[in-house]
């Protein structure tokens, strides 16, 4: 059985980066192996979510670079090959004769000339061959999910002809997020967003602390900490339950709601003692 | 025995004699407490005295001052003790009385036509500095007594600051109330009632114009309030009582409390944005039957229930989405708690 397609190919052939004959290959397995069909089900959604998140990226920043990268295969599809180049000369010169000698001699140049157009075109399929296989090796490289110090696309730009410019998006899915988006930041405490407001209340919670005990009297400092409690209480088992249910807005957005009130009661607090000194 | 003029006037003087000696002889029984009754004293001022300012003014220890004011005017004052009352009458006078405490007025604003006072301050003992303008009132301005009185034009605004025990407004154009500690009841006001007590609650009725009602621990009730202009805001916030909202007529709510529960008994307008939310009190709406709106309510770890029926409902862990009534072009409702619960429910009158 053939070995399977790792996740890189399986990538750049969604991203019509490999040759017409390889992609034949990769379509040719994906259809008969359904390890790689599933692979390459997971690389597509993937594909769709980062496009989908960074479409008005590339839309906005990339077209010239994607336009270059167009007019760039334009110019090659349109500039003659080496052998076009050969032949328009001889059919030139084979229209211009008339004498049999001269048409004789041109033949022996031309069978001449064949050998030497035949070894030319043989050395530059090997050319070819080599910078096609360095291609495909470096198209692994760029699409290898994820490592984004996979400065690779530089190397693999100097190695490559002037006038083949990589396809833009190949950054971007380079630097893809996880599968799915996450609310709770990855390696962070804080639920996105959350941290703001704990910095705010960190910083009210000084001035609060300090002065609590001058500001209130036994019955508003019994109020205000029984709500505290409650706030500080709804804080923590929505955190909570963000954490075990990361995609659910509704949990975020009633955790922000829970921090606002936390915000508004420890400001209550503050203008009251601003309301305060300016009677003293 | 024939007696003698001058032997009469011996036993006559010594009868005298004899009967002063024994009535001074004569031991006293000490008077019974208990069978004397005190003089009664002055009765007390009473309420319903016909003019009991009069009589306060006559124990010399109350001060009433008053000045002539633009009718559209503002007046100010901070209160460091006392209740206060402002009433709105429909002289264009300022009318100022402290009970148990002095008063000044100080003009802060003429009218240039008039020269009459359209902004004023009533300010306490400090001397009053002539020719200060827009000084405002220092701390050691603020008025002091039992009792601050105002009467004031109805077109007028009032501001007050202070921490006076109680707090009552009626009849003005505008009240602008900031107190530290005290109940605040307002009434008849026609453009805007903006009330903060951090001690104490608050109550708002037959009033109109933006509303921001702010407690710290107190509960807010208002009713029969609504807008005087299109765009009108309704706030109500405490963090420790209840918010009770009844016969409203805004486009624009927004009710919340932290641990008291939050009531709204009336009709949600068309075009209407509304607002409810508490941590963990119960958030409840009486609303009339034929409503239109759309409901999105966040209930967190609570819980959630409409009586009336929610077309398209989507519910998504947390959160419901749905529709009262079959029209699109209703109201917008929002209800928010994190372990409280959220009900609608369907009220007895269209009121």
């Amino acid at each position: 059985m053939e070995k399977c397609i790792d996740e890189g190919t399986l990538q750049a052939f969604l991203d019509n980066e490999l040759d017409s004959e390889f992609a034949g290959r990769v379509a040719r397995h994906v259809t008969g192996c359904e390890s790689c069909a599933e692979l390459l089900a997971v690389v597509e959604e993937e594909t769709a979510l980062v496009f989908g998140a960074l479409e008005p990226e590339i839309n906005t920043l990339v077209p010239t670079q994607r336009l270059w990268s167009r007019i760039s295969e334009t110019i090659r599809d349109d500039r003659p090959g080496i052998w076009q180049r050969l032949i328009g000369p001889v059919n030139a010169m084979f229209a211009r004769m008339s004498m049999p000698a001269i048409a004789a001699f041109a033949s022996v140049v031309v069978v001449a000339g064949s050998f030497v157009v035949l070894s030319t075109a043989d050395a530059g399929r090997e050319d070819l061959t080599v910078a096609s296989s360095v291609r495909q090796r470096t198209m692994t490289i760029m699409t290898l999910p994820k490592p984004v110090e996979a400065a690779a696309p530089t190397e693999v730009a100097a190695d490559e002809p002037e006038d083949a410019i990589r396809p833009v998006h190949a950054n971007y899915e380079r630097t893809a997020a996880p599968r799915t988006p996450r609310p709770v930041v990855a390696g962070s405490r804080f639920v996105r967003g959350e941290e703001t407001y704990v910095k705010t209340i960190a910083q009210l919670e000084k001035t609060v602390d300090a002065n609590k005990d001058s500001l209130l009297s036994p019955s508003a400092r019994y109020s205000y900490e029984k709500n505290l409690a409650v706030v500080n209480d709804s804080i923590e088992r929505m955190r909570r339950e963000v954490r075990n249910n990361p995609k659910s807005d509704a949990a975020r957005q009633i955790l922000f709601n829970s921090y606002k009130d936390k915000i508004d009661l420890l400001n209550s607090l503050n203008e009251r003692g601003e309301l305060m000194a300016s009677l003293r | 025995m024939v007696l003698t003029r001058s032997s009469h006037l011996r036993i006559l003087v010594i009868v005298v004699l004899a009967g002063v000696s024994a009535f001074a002889q004569t031991p006293r029984t000490p008077a019974p407490t208990t069978t004397t009754t005190p003089k009664p004293k002055p009765a007390p001022v009473v309420l319903t005295v016909e003019a009991p300012v009069a009589i306060r003014l006559r124990n010399g220890d109350s001060t009433e001052k008053s000045v002539e004011v633009e009718r559209r005017s503002t007046v100010s004052l901070c209160v460091t003790s006392g209740d206060v009352r402002v009433n709105g009458w429909d002289r264009a006078e300022v009318r100022a009385l402290v009970d148990g405490g002095s008063l000044e007025f100080r003009v802060a604003e003429r009218d240039p036509k008039t020269e009459k006072p359209s902004w004023i301050f009533v300010v306490g003992n400090a001397p009053v500095r002539a020719g200060v303008k827009n000084a405002g009132v220092k701390s050691d301005e603020c008025l002091s007594g039992d009792l601050v009185e105002l009467d004031i034009p109805r077109d007028a605004a009032i501001t007050l600051r202070g921490s006076p025990s109680d707090t009552r407004v009626e009849s003005v154009l505008k009240a602008k109330i900031e107190n530290i500690s005290g109940n605040i009841v307002v009434r008849n006001v026609t453009n805007g009632v903006f009330a903060t007590t951090y001690e104490g609650g608050i109550m708002v009725e037959r009033s109109r114009g933006p509303m921001t009602l702010t407690s710290a621990s107190g509960g807010i009730v208002a009713f029969d309030v609504g807008q005087s202009e299109t765009g009108d805001v309704f706030k109500a916030r405490t963090n420790g009582g209840a918010v009770t909202l009844q016969s409203l007529e805004f486009r624009q709510v927004e009710a919340s409390s932290i641990t008291g529960g939050v009531v709204y008994r009336g009709k949600l307008l068309a075009g209407g944005q509304y607002s409810f939310g508490s941590q963990n009190g119960r958030v409840v709406l009486a609303v009339p039957a034929n409503t239109v709106c759309r409901v999105n309510a966040w209930n967190g770890l609570g819980g959630f229930v409409s009586d009336v029926p929610l077309q398209n409902a989507v519910k998504n862990g947390q959160s419901t989405l749905g529709r009262l009534g079959n029209d699109d072009n209703g109201c917008s409702l929002s209800l928010k708690t994190t372990t409280g619960q959220l009900r609608i429910s369907v009220g007895t009158s269209d009121k």
